[in-house]
């Protein structure tokens, strides 16, 4: 590596490591990618080659003109992504989805990157804040981010701003909500910091409604997690456990 | 759940119950349904929701979960470029920053690539415009949860709720017919897709036309 320019250091390489180096190498910025596997390996990859696909092998629609996601492929694409041109290069039937060959895929990512003469790749973990005399970094390490890491993370940004867990309620399209019956007020009519009196939208359950939906609501299935696990793992864990992985995708999809 | 303070208007009258949903984003284009975090499969939260009255029709931008997962509280902590405010050397992306999904994390991760290149570089880059799939995910990232509301920042796919409603809905298709019902928000999220490709085209300065996709 001969260029002049200061590299720019990337902690991860799964998708979003592996698109950053690309981007900054196409820059005519050097990059070092430092990547833990093989030296240290987690508990949801199986391989040491980048942007491994540890769930699904879908990038779900493709259809730019429909769905959101279809439409971030498409501009992906015309941004030179690297994840985008390797999918379609390695992609199997799956109707207007895009789901790709995952060794194909994660060893023509691992290919390119390796390849470019701007990047070099580095196998070892960083543990804890990255030297001080990196000056630019970008930290990539994903879902199940090295403890190390997400303690130093924490003394930076308080205890309370990196969480461990996710709980998602669901969303839904305010123009699918039927104001026929919902209506919009908060309780009392009490103003809220946002000047706002009417900021919540109601929906009414008479005495009747709430039986049947109760009842469905215990009858419904839920996730079947492996068990034997002391804390019953989330669905996403699971995914990710390796038991999980191929033989059972169906399954894998069905939790997600 | 609790129906107190609150008049149904079609009876003047508290109801017995009431499951309430909390705006979600700047744009008001979502709405969460309070405390409804849960497990159950996909199918099932579909089916049990839209038994609630006024959610017969709701179509979901996000069903309800609670996995393991690391993730910063990006509004807060990061800048308009992925940097971390209190130390701007650090830059992140990916998932660890709020995304949902393979293909969101790897376009963050273009993002944090080019805002870190730019900058190398001493050319700044302006962000995506909002009306883009990019521009739609890193505002949700950086910007767009309710700043000191309750509800908090929580993980997201990208969606069309993510993205700037347009000024004039579409009311009739190509062969001049009043649109109806699903039509209309098909036809509203092509209009959508249009204008964020001419948008992102602008920005990366890319000169091929939509017809080509």
């Amino acid at each position: 590596m001969t260029s002049s320019i200061k590299p720019v250091h990337i902690i991860g390489g799964g998708l979003a490591g592996s698109e950053a180096a690309w981007a900054l190498a196409n820059a005519g910025v050097p990059v070092v990618l430092h990547e833990m596997r093989p030296v240290r390996m987690t508990p949801a990859h199986k391989t040491q080659g980048f942007a491994e696909l540890v769930c699904s092998n879908s990038f779900r629609s493709d259809d730019w003109q429909n769905n959101a996601v279809g439409l971030l492929h498409a501009e992906m694409r015309r941004a030179n992504s690297l994840v985008m041109r390797c999918g379609d290069a390695h992609q199997v039937p799956a109707g207007s989805a895009l789901a790709v060959d995952r060794d194909g895929f994660s060893a023509a990512v691992t290919a390119a990157l390796e390849a470019h003469p701007l990047i070099t790749i580095a196998r070892e973990e960083i543990e804890g804040l990255p030297p001080e005399e990196w000056d630019s970094v970008i930290i990539a390490t994903g879902p199940l981010t090295s403890p190390a890491l997400a303690e130093a993370v924490k003394a930076l940004t308080g205890e309370e701003e990196l969480a461990f867990f996710d709980a998602l309620a669901p969303i839904v399209h305010h123009e699918s909500i039927d104001f026929s019956v919902a209506w919009m007020q908060s309780r009392y009519d009490k103003e809220g910091p946002a000047g706002d009196k009417a900021a919540y939208v109601n929906c009414p359950l008479n005495k009747d409604d709430t039986t049947p939906s109760s009842t469905r609501c215990s009858r419904a299935r839920k996730p079947n997690f492996a068990t034997g696990k002391k804390t019953p793992p989330t669905s996403k864990a699971a995914c990710r456990s390796r038991s999980w992985r191929s033989g059972d995708a169906r399954r894998c999809a069905s939790v997600r | 759940m609790k129906p107190v303070g609150l008049d149904d208007p079609r009876t003047g009258r508290w109801p017995y119950a009431v499951v309430q949903l909390r705006q979600d984003n700047a744009l008001g284009t979502l709405f969460n349904i309070v405390g409804f975090q849960t497990k159950l499969k996909h199918g099932a939260q579909t089916e049990i929701f839209r038994m609630i009255p006024g959610l017969q029709n709701a179509q979901f931008a996000r069903l309800g979960g609670i996995h393991r997962n690391t993730f910063l509280n990006s509004p807060k902590l990061l800048d308009g470029t992925l940097r971390l405010k209190g130390a701007p050397r650090l830059r992140f992306a990916g998932q660890v920053t709020g995304v949902e999904g393979y293909v969101e994390s790897a376009a963050i991760g273009l993002l944090a690539g080019r805002f870190a290149a730019a900058e190398r570089l001493g050319s700044p880059l302006p962000a995506p415009p909002a009306t883009t799939a990019f521009g739609a995910l890193l505002t949700h990232v950086t910007a767009g949860h309710l700043p000191g509301e309750k509800g908090s920042f929580q993980p997201m796919n990208v969606n069309f709720g993510l993205f700037p409603p347009l000024a004039d809905d579409p009311v009739v298709d190509a062969d001049g017919k009043r649109l109806k019902g699903a039509d209309k928000g098909r036809a509203r999220k092509q209009v959508m897709a249009r204008r964020a490709i001419a948008d992102i085209e602008a920005w990366l300065g890319n000169t091929a036309s939509v017809a080509a996709e």
